[in-house]
């Protein structure tokens, strides 16, 4: 019944059309304002109005689970009906319609950003706003002395979170595009340096760690203990629990936009990997981790371990492309997929390792082109693929807005720079690999010849350096920071004096794969059948 | 590389292992710490040397050239871990254009670059030494790296070779070649095995894990 009146209530205040089309009165403003919004009210949908309803309904009763359709299925389809090119209606539009009710409204609006964001362009208001929206949000749940009654999807949580730091980025490009600002937006920034300010998103992420307790439950998960003495009161809801471990997940990420690779893996030191993981369950967290733990490694010159993240996790996007779930989120994971095959073929130039048959191959696929041009050293297809596939970096501080200067791209040239450089000192390790493979020994002298080189010294130099690149810190156990010195190619070789002996290499065929997935297609096959 | 150095004192744990970490309020002490790296009274501890990094990074009205140059030279001393480039990271493009900033990357490619005589070459340099004064030990850190790559490239070596490697002559030479149980043989020393020269076949295994058995397993359970 009380739905009813709203709706009643929405219908009584139609306004005269002449009225809200005169802009000449200035102080009729705010009434015309108001009018406006009471217009918009009116076209709201019918269904979209019944799924406001709904929704809000579900916060009130407490019916959380039936949240998971609410916002993995009725939302994407009434955007793709409605809202596909505008926005949805403003909160204080649809205010009255759920009572003005608080939480209801903040979670409303952290969707309506979202989907500024996404579909359209947001203005600084927009960006202003969403931040405030952020803080409302997170207030309610880190102010309270006790947990609140709130229960979100897991997925939801992680969209959160995710859109949290990826509107915290955008804001930092924004604001480093001082050149294409206008007085006012320039006004805006720096009347409020505290909107989207690193201390503010590092500040939540952390909070939200420590309020879940969420290191200490890993620790028990990983040492053994009281898992509910280690949760605590809040940790052991599953609204602070999940937001606590997408935190750490969250804290890894932009460390990474930061430059920050070795503190990026410190944030994971208590998280593993390696075993089965109820926070995995989200594939968009899944793949967010992969990606930003494989690049962390990249940076940090640990290859090996790099491939071997980015192969585990495009084994498993492979797997799940059939389960193809929404759209918006598929999208992004195939972006992301691109461009990790992208950096797994850096990585394999780098350090020429055995990966699976099915990753190899759509690698080559992909980039086999890129590939050849790597291993003969070109360093413009490396810096290509590293721009196409490195994260967006950021500049943290606030940049100074009486230079008139547009500074977006500097920290995403400044890391491609290091990267470069790092592999301008390696670039011929792949070239004398291929020499190497083809002699028991070989003269220093001879392979001087085939580098073109004069001189022994630099020759030598060369092979030292191939000692010195191939040999890269390795994950064997623990935590995912720690790492064993290892030889990581499959051509080693020693030097007596001017000789080089290569070692013999045995390779044993690689046989496990291919008959774990004959056995499952076989017994997918007999399932089938028996159906 | 590990985030725990044992020596670390309590007091700087607690700031680079919490929030603290972010508090400008801080850095008057972890400069100190830095003091006490290059003066070799502590351990080197890269994670706290880049939580400083990390402070400049978000309050540049903060930096201090003095201590980004002490850093980079702190960096150069632990290779071959990469700890060079993870503090470059944390710079900007214009530091890096600072001229001291760029004699140490020069330094530092020479090094990743395995041009050892280019680098004592870039050494003999006034201003470039003077960069690196501060750090106690720097060359005998560095030759320590150059030993290391030596030793896993090289079974035999010339003396003479070795000698512009690690710009060492006569009796110095000798002394350091004891201490690492080089032993001379006709101007040719014969280095130590390890796993990297020693001549051995290198296998390429495969391990099955049990996690990758567990759906067939599983199979056996349903029949």
């Amino acid at each position: 019944m009380f739905y009813e009146d709203i709706n009643d209530a929405s219908k009584d205040g139609e306004i005269p059309a002449a009225y809200s089309q005169d802009d000449e009165f200035d102080e009729f403003q705010e009434e015309l304002e108001k009018q406006y919004k009471q217009q918009q009210e009116i076209k709201i949908p019918n269904e979209v109005k019944k799924f406001i309803l709904n929704f809000h309904k579900i916060l009130v009763e407490h019916t959380f689970h039936d949240l998971q359709n609410i916002y993995e299925y009725s939302y994407n389809k009434l955007t793709e009906q409605f809202y596909k090119n505008v926005q949805w209606p403003e909160a204080e539009v649809i205010a009255p319609l759920v009572n003005n009710d608080a939480i209801f409204l903040i979670l409303y609006k952290e969707l309506y950003y979202r989907h500024i964001y996404a579909k359209l362009t947001p203005t600084i208001n927009d960006r202003f706003n969403s931040y405030l929206n952020y803080c409302d949000l997170f207030n309610y749940i880190l102010a309270p002395e006790k947990p609140v009654e709130l229960e979100l999807p897991n997925q939801w949580l992680w969209d959160i979170i995710d859109e949290f730091i990826y509107q915290f980025q955008s804001f930092c490009q924004y604001r480093s595009k001082v050149k294409s600002k206008n007085e006012i937006e320039l006004k805006s920034l720096r009347e409020r340096p505290d909107i989207w300010n690193v201390h503010n998103v590092l500040n939540v992420l952390y909070s939200l760690i420590q309020k879940s307790n969420i290191n200490e439950q890993l620790l028990v998960n990983k040492n053994g203990g009281d898992m509910m003495e280690a949760a605590g009161e809040f940790g052991s809801k599953q609204l602070y629990k999940m937001l606590g471990y997408f935190s750490i997940i969250g804290l890894l990420r932009v460390h990474c936009l930061l430059g920050d690779y070795s503190l990026a893996l410190k944030m994971m030191e208590n998280i593993e990997l390696h075993t089965r993981n109820i926070f995995l369950r989200v594939s968009a967290c899944h793949v967010t981790t992969y990606y930003y733990l494989g690049f962390a490694y990249m940076m940090m010159r640990r290859y090996s371990d790099a491939i071997k993240t980015f192969t585990s996790i495009l084994h498993y996007i492979n797997r799940i492309k059939n389960y193809k779930t929404l759209s918006y989120q598929y999208e992004a994971t195939n972006k992301k997929s691109e461009q990790m095959y992208a950096l797994l073929a850096i990585c394999i130039t780098l350090c020429p390792t055995g990966i699976d048959e099915e990753t190899h191959s759509n690698m080559v696929e992909k980039y086999g082109e890129h590939l050849s041009k790597m291993q003969k050293g070109d360093l413009k297809v490396f810096e290509e693929l590293f721009t196409y596939a490195c994260p967006k970096f950021i500049n943290p501080a606030v940049p100074n807005y009486d230079i008139m200067e547009n500074t977006q791209m500097k920290p995403t040239i400044h890391q491609c720079k290091i990267f470069i450089e790092e592999i301008n000192n390696q670039y011929l390790v792949p070239t004398i690999r291929s020499y190497l493979k083809l002699y028991k020994t070989l003269d220093i002298q001879k392979l001087g010849e085939f580098l073109d080189y004069d001189s022994i010294d630099k020759c030598k130099n060369q092979l030292i350096l191939f000692k010195h690149k191939t040999r890269q810190r390795k994950w064997e156990s623990g935590e995912l920071m720690s790492g064993e010195y290892t030889q990581t190619t499959d051509i080693d070789f020693y030097l007596k004096q001017d000789m080089i002996h290569i070692k013999d290499s045995k390779n044993v065929n690689r046989v496990n794969d291919l008959y774990i997935r004959q056995i499952n297609k076989l017994e997918d096959m007999v399932n089938n059948i028996k159906k | 590389m590990t985030s725990n150095i044992p020596g670390r004192p309590k007091q700087i744990n607690d700031i680079i292992e919490t929030v603290e970490r972010y508090d400008t309020e801080k850095i008057p002490l972890l400069h100190e710490y830095i003091d006490e790296q290059l003066a070799n009274k502590v351990q080197y501890d890269s994670a706290a040397n880049l939580a400083v990094l990390k402070l400049y990074q978000f309050n540049p009205d903060q930096i201090n050239f003095k201590y980004i140059s002490s850093i980079l030279t702190k960096a150069l001393t632990a290779l071959p871990d990469p700890d060079f480039n993870l503090c470059l990271a944390l710079l900007n493009l214009d530091i890096c254009n600072d001229p001291t900033v760029s004699k140490l990357y020069e330094l530092q490619k020479a090094l990743e670059q395995c041009r050892f005589n280019d680098f004592w070459t870039l050494l003999e340099n006034e201003e470039t030494k003077k960069i690196v004064e501060c750090c106690v030990g720097f060359e005998d850190s560095i030759r320590g790296f150059i030993s290391l790559t030596i030793e896993n490239t090289f079974v035999t070596i010339s003396k003479e070779e070795i000698s512009s490697y690690l710009n060492l002559n006569g009796n110095d030479l000798d002394e350091y070649a004891k201490s690492r149980n080089w032993v001379l043989n006709d101007n040719v020393f014969a280095l130590p095995v390890v796993k990297e020269n020693e001549d051995k076949p290198k296998i390429v295994k495969e391990n099955v894990k049990f996690e990758q058995l567990t759906q067939i397993i599983g199979y056996a359970n349903e029949i």
